[in-house]
């Protein structure tokens, strides 16, 4: 397919510009056609009617003469100097020149005393406007005048439209063109910036020209209605955070008071292992209230990166020595190859955080004796780590959703956890512009992190559901 | 006994820190504010400070930082809402001696309290000892009565501050924050899967335990009675 300025043919013909300016181009090109042809009968006709009367007059002239004058009266006339412009013949019944500068009488002429075209008798590329009558005594009068010169002028006529309409015509429709093309890059520009949008990058804005036409304007109130959307969305999550916030200092109470309470009443009664069972579900519920915050202090973390270059090799030795006799008490295998030295920018801290929260949680949901692995993969530039069990493995169907908040799918309802963990790690993913996505194992699960800027472009959970769909595999854990 | 400065504002939180402490045999003085916590702090009396971050009228911080221009040199354990690294290491560096978030345990509390009562006697020390236990840190070596101890890093770093507080409960969070640098939660038994490997190298068949476990709390090295 041709490619103009970047749009593609098929584009541009359905471009609004591009059909604007055919319209106009339409528009223009008829009514400039229309007074042209308005124009031309209208001078034809004139020119056509002062050249018909003079012949009509000069033909009743002639034939009001005496017969026996006219002989004389057309002879003189053929010698009148400066020449006059009608030629005049007299014929016998028969058709022979008597006299005058009609050498023949023009083919077709009907001698009815009215004027019409015929070609000159002399003359083959001359045309001429003639009359002619039979006169009382049989002879043939024919008076004719060139018409050459108003044939000419008509000529001249059509000759200047086609040179003003036809580029008048093109030149519009090239306005049209580029319109079409100026009024497509804008909106693809808009469409780029609302597809963002879209992706959940609140914070974009359309482009918004110096000048003051209709799509700027629009631009101007979409962008208005987006910092709304922006406002309200944050406000949302505010909320969350807000309750969260809130609910510390209460639950903190009614823990301690429990913890009394357990006291004062002894372990060892019915009682106490009552409020025993209490203190563990108010630590269940501190221990949302806490992820729930740290998710949002990592959000907000955006607004003042620290990021500095550091070895992810070291960070994942650091935590393989931590996790493998982890894995190795509950009887599973741990499988960590020496990494190579893979220098990374991010924050180091939070970057741990979600490298041991995607191992913990490898360990925590793999039921022996199973594997887990740590792996540092891909290029110095690009490196990738692979956190591998042979656990249950995530539902296709929930991949997508491990990553939200509160996400926790049936196979996991009875271990313990916030189900907030993954969706901290795709905070931290976020944050550092990293991605991360979801694979099957058969059986179990491969979390691969990609550790360079822009690795996943804006829309990191679509990619993680796009590759999910690629497979299948047992329901999931988190 | 020793004497704690509880300045909170929140009355329940206080009523509850208070309780706890007048519990465990503390004699505790309470301030709702900043300027008032102030004054009091600056009296001499107090062998602990535990006050709020955020406090009406002279910020946590700013109460802290000065204590330590007027040279009281109370330790002071800050609590906060505010988990953020940048917060903890914000409030170290303005001279608080540890960093509670809140939501704490009580538990949590007491023990991070004792042990900045007993402050380790300084990290100049070369050698540890507890009973019979000895870590020189600079071979980096280990051995209990003579019988030479094959730590991992970790073990001994682990070992190491078990030994600098020693007859103290350490928890949970204490040992996953402070030697395992993870400021956040973790699910699986990690901090149990270490200290039983090295409660495991610590204690031969026959000797007496060294490590035990506290249920519900954490942890305690101390040197057999």
């Amino acid at each position: 397919m041709p490619r103009y300025a970047g749009l593609r043919a098929v584009e541009l013909i359905r471009s609004r510009g591009f059909r604007w300016g055919t319209t106009f181009a339409a528009i223009l090109g008829g009514s400039l056609l229309a007074m042209f042809v308005l124009m031309f009968w209208r001078s034809s006709y004139l020119l056509f009617d002062a050249l018909d009367r003079s012949v009509t007059e000069q033909v009743e002239l002639l034939a009001a003469r005496p017969p026996d004058m006219l002989v004389f009266m057309i002879s003189s006339r053929m010698n009148h100097r400066p020449a006059v412009v009608t030629q005049v013949g007299l014929f016998t019944p028969d058709g022979i020149s008597i006299v005058g500068d009609v050498p023949a009488i023009p083919v077709g002429l009907d001698l009815n005393g009215s004027v019409q075209a015929v070609q000159a008798p002399a003359s083959p590329t001359s045309q001429w406007r003639a009359a002619g009558r039979r006169l009382a005594d049989g002879r043939l009068l024919i008076v004719a005048r060139e018409a050459d010169e108003i044939l000419e002028v008509r000529a001249d006529l059509i000759r200047g439209a086609a040179a003003g309409i036809v580029p008048a015509i093109l030149l519009s429709l090239v306005g049209g063109v580029l319109v079409g093309i100026a009024t497509e890059r804008r909106l693809r520009h808009i469409s780029a910036v609302a597809e963002r949008v879209i992706a959940g990058e609140l914070g974009e804005r359309l482009p918004c020209s110096s000048g003051d036409d209709e799509l700027d304007r629009l631009c101007a109130i979409v962008n208005r209605m987006l910092e709304r959307f922006e406002d309200v969305a944050t406000a949302l999550k505010g909320v969350g955070d807000n309750i969260a916030h809130d609910l510390r200092t209460p639950l903190t109470s009614v823990r301690a008071r429990l913890e009394r309470s357990l006291r004062m009443v002894g372990p060892g009664s019915a009682a106490g292992a009552s409020i025993a069972e209490s203190i563990t579900g108010v630590d269940r519920a501190l221990s949302i209230v806490s992820a729930l915050l740290r998710v949002a202090e990592i959000r907000h973390a955006r607004r003042h990166k620290a990021f500095v270059p550091f070895d992810l090799g070291e960070v994942l030795s650091e935590t393989a020595e931590t996790f493998r006799p982890v894995a190795e008490e509950k009887g599973l295998a741990f499988r960590f190859p020496p990494p190579c030295r893979a220098m990374i920018i991010g924050d180091r801290d939070i970057l741990v955080e979600a490298i041991v929260n995607l191992v913990d949680n490898a360990i925590k949901f793999t039921p022996p004796p199973g594997v887990v692995g740590l792996y540092l993969e891909g290029t110095g530039e690009h490196p990738i780590v692979q956190v591998i069990d042979s656990g249950p493995g995530i539902a296709p169907a929930e991949r997508r959703d491990v990553f939200r908040r509160f996400f926790r799918s049936d196979a996991s309802r009875t271990a313990s956890g916030s189900g907030l963990g993954l969706s901290l790690v795709a905070e931290i993913v976020a944050l550092h512009r990293f991605s991360i996505t979801l694979g099957d194992e058969r059986p179990g699960c491969r979390f691969e992190l990609r550790c360079w800027p822009g690795a996943g472009g804006p829309d990191t959970l679509d990619r993680v559901e796009a590759r999910s769909n690629e497979a299948h595999g047992p329901p999931l854990h988190i | 006994m020793a004497t704690i400065l509880v300045i909170e504002d929140d009355p329940e939180t206080a009523s509850e820190i208070r309780a706890e402490l007048v519990r465990c045999g503390f004699t505790v003085g309470c301030a709702a504010d900043g300027p008032g916590g102030l004054s009091q702090a600056v009296d001499g009396r107090w062998d602990a400070i535990v006050l709020d971050r955020m406090l009406p009228g002279l910020d946590g911080l700013e109460l802290v930082r000065q204590l330590r221009t007027r040279n009281v040199t109370v330790p002071t354990l800050l609590l906060s809402a505010l988990g953020q690294v940048s917060d903890r290491i914000t409030g170290l560096r303005a001279g608080a001696d540890d960093y509670l978030v809140k939501p704490f345990a009580l538990g949590e509390l007491m023990a991070r309290l004792e042990v900045l009562l007993r402050r380790p006697s300084g990290g100049t020390q070369t050698r540890l000892h507890v009973g019979p236990l000895e870590l020189d840190l600079i071979a980096r070596r280990a051995s209990r009565g003579g019988r030479t101890l094959d730590l991992l890093a970790r073990e001994f770093q682990l070992l190491e501050y078990l030994m600098r507080r020693d007859g103290m409960p350490v928890t949970r969070k204490m040992l996953l924050e402070d030697v395992f640098g993870y400021k956040f939660e973790i699910r699986t038994n990690l901090v149990d899967v270490h200290i039983g490997r090295l409660r495991r190298k610590l204690d031969a068949p026959g000797e007496p335990p060294l490590l035990l476990t506290l249920r519900g709390e954490g942890f305690i090295l101390s040197a057999p009675q």
